[in-house]
């Protein structure tokens, strides 16, 4: 191929309409012709800023959750420079009791409890301390999160005292696909409405989306509230049902715009089964 | 410092050290531009949600990738997903009937320099030159123009797809090129012809 037919295919080259054979034909040429190149340099200007020609959509809020928690999940030297240490996936504590020993399993459940919900405060309180040395502004922001995370225990642990007399249960918490990493348990007591749901690995979020709990019975999705998982993905979250728990199928949590949602929009992310099958 | 003041150069050392916030910055700055390109091409949400991750999660693994002088971060990402996009687009339609090889890493990680907005007011003062660019060039040559670009056929394919010589097609293209060349010459977004 020479020059002139070169010249000839240039625009055609640029909004790629040339058959591959054609293009390598003319690529062969650019590669030993310095003029024919300038010539393909210039067509690209305006190829190139045809990219930029099309009608502006805004991509879906969920995509930049995902980008953001695949981008701090899959490669594990993105931890914050403050992270204590890389969180190594160990069995939770609820699941190294034999399944067939029930009573001693809850027994044993609620005995640690307790020391779940210190233990779950002692690390909020550890992260948001270590945020304390930013701005003062981030120290307001963390003292006002340490307070809810105490008043959110308190809750936790009252509930849980009234689940350990009156009897409870407790059901594994899944993470969907968009949480592959979330794991937890949610603990009730099947004639009342109070559970409390504690997880871990849950994506941050951004754009101002929230996590809501929602208690799912047939086809209706009620609202347990929303809440904000912490900056390491774990969450403690006292939800009220609005009727006794013995009824409901499933709890879910979907991301929904800050305020919450009537009924879930957005994604799924954790889910459990309440009433056996 | 607010993000918006921030350049791209300065956020992809923030990248390039592990920090998600910087990429944040950037998805909240170039997503809309990158998905509406690729939902373009291929017009599906969901495939255009893919490829839209793939590109911004390779500016995180491998922003070594990008090489800032030879263009703007916003040319490309368009750049980068624009390939990925038709390449997607190709495979689907006749992956059996004409396989095409996949793209060479060299191929994807090269940036475009002829463009060169140098931040996202540049990116969206192209788009406006260039839309009211192809508004003046008549309607066939805009149509295999973007039949060309953005679904990625073949001056061959679009001559049949139109039901017309082979030889119209090329010269709507080459003719429509030329018109626009012109136009935003005149306006001065791309260089003047030597």
């Amino acid at each position: 191929m020479n020059c002139a037919e070169v010249a000839e295919l240039t625009d055609l080259y640029v909004v790629d309409a040339l058959p591959a054979e054609q293009a390598e034909d003319v690529e062969t040429h650019l590669a030993t012709c310095s003029a024919c190149q300038d010539d393909v340099d210039h067509a690209w200007e305006v190829a190139k800023l045809l990219r930029v020609a099309v009608p502006g959509i805004e991509p879906p809020s969920s995509l930049r959750t995902r980008i953001m928690h695949l981008a701090a999940t899959e490669e594990p030297t993105l931890l914050r420079p403050w992270a204590v240490a890389p969180r190594t996936r160990s069995r939770p504590l609820w699941s190294r009791f034999p399944a067939r020993s029930h009573d001693f399993r809850w027994a044993a459940t609620a005995a640690v409890i307790p020391f779940a919900v210190s233990a779950l405060m002692g690390l909020e309180i550890v992260a948001l301390q270590r945020e304390v040395s930013a701005t003062r502004s981030e120290v307001e922001s963390a003292s006002l999160a340490l307070t809810r995370s105490r008043q959110s225990a308190e809750l936790a642990t009252e509930v849980m005292g009234r689940v350990i007399v009156m009897g409870g249960a407790m059901a594994t918490v899944q993470g969907t696909e968009l949480a592959p990493t979330a794991t937890g348990m949610i603990y009730y007591v099947p004639s009342s409405q109070d559970a409390i749901l504690v997880a871990d690995g849950l994506p941050r979020l951004y754009g101002g989306d929230v996590y809501q709990l929602w208690f799912v019975v047939g086809e209706k999705r009620m609202s347990g509230g929303t809440f904000n998982a912490c900056e390491d993905g774990r969450c403690l979250v006292v939800a009220k049902a609005p009727m006794p728990l013995s009824s409901v199928d499933t709890i879910r949590v979907t991301t929904e715009p800050r305020g919450g949602s009537d009924v879930p929009h957005g994604n799924g992310y954790l889910w459990a089964r309440l009433k056996a099958t | 410092m607010q993000p918006a003041s921030v350049s791209d150069q300065a956020l992809m050392e923030r990248v390039v050290s592990r920090d998600p916030s910087a990429l944040d910055v950037l998805y909240e700055r170039y997503a809309r531009a990158v998905y509406s390109l690729v939902y373009r091409i291929l017009g599906d949400g969901s495939a255009a949600e893919d490829v839209v991750q793939e590109v911004f999660l390779k500016l995180w693994k491998q922003p070594e990738s990008y090489n800032a002088e030879r263009g703007a971060l916003g040319s490309w990402l368009l750049s980068v997903a624009h390939n990925r996009a038709i390449d997607q687009l190709r495979r689907r339609k006749s992956r059996e009937e004409h396989p095409l090889p996949e793209l060479r890493e060299s191929e994807e990680l090269v940036a475009d320099g002829a463009l060169d907005p140098a931040d996202l007011a540049g990116l969206n003062e192209a788009a406006a030159a260039i839309r009211r660019a192809l508004a003046q060039i008549p309607p066939a040559q805009r149509r295999a123009i973007e039949m060309a670009f953005f679904e990625g056929k073949t001056h061959v394919e679009i001559a049949a797809e139109l039901d017309e010589p082979l030889g119209t097609a090329k010269t709507r293209i080459r003719l429509g090129m030329r018109k626009l060349r012109s136009i935003l010459e005149a306006e001065g977004v791309v260089t003047q012809t030597a």
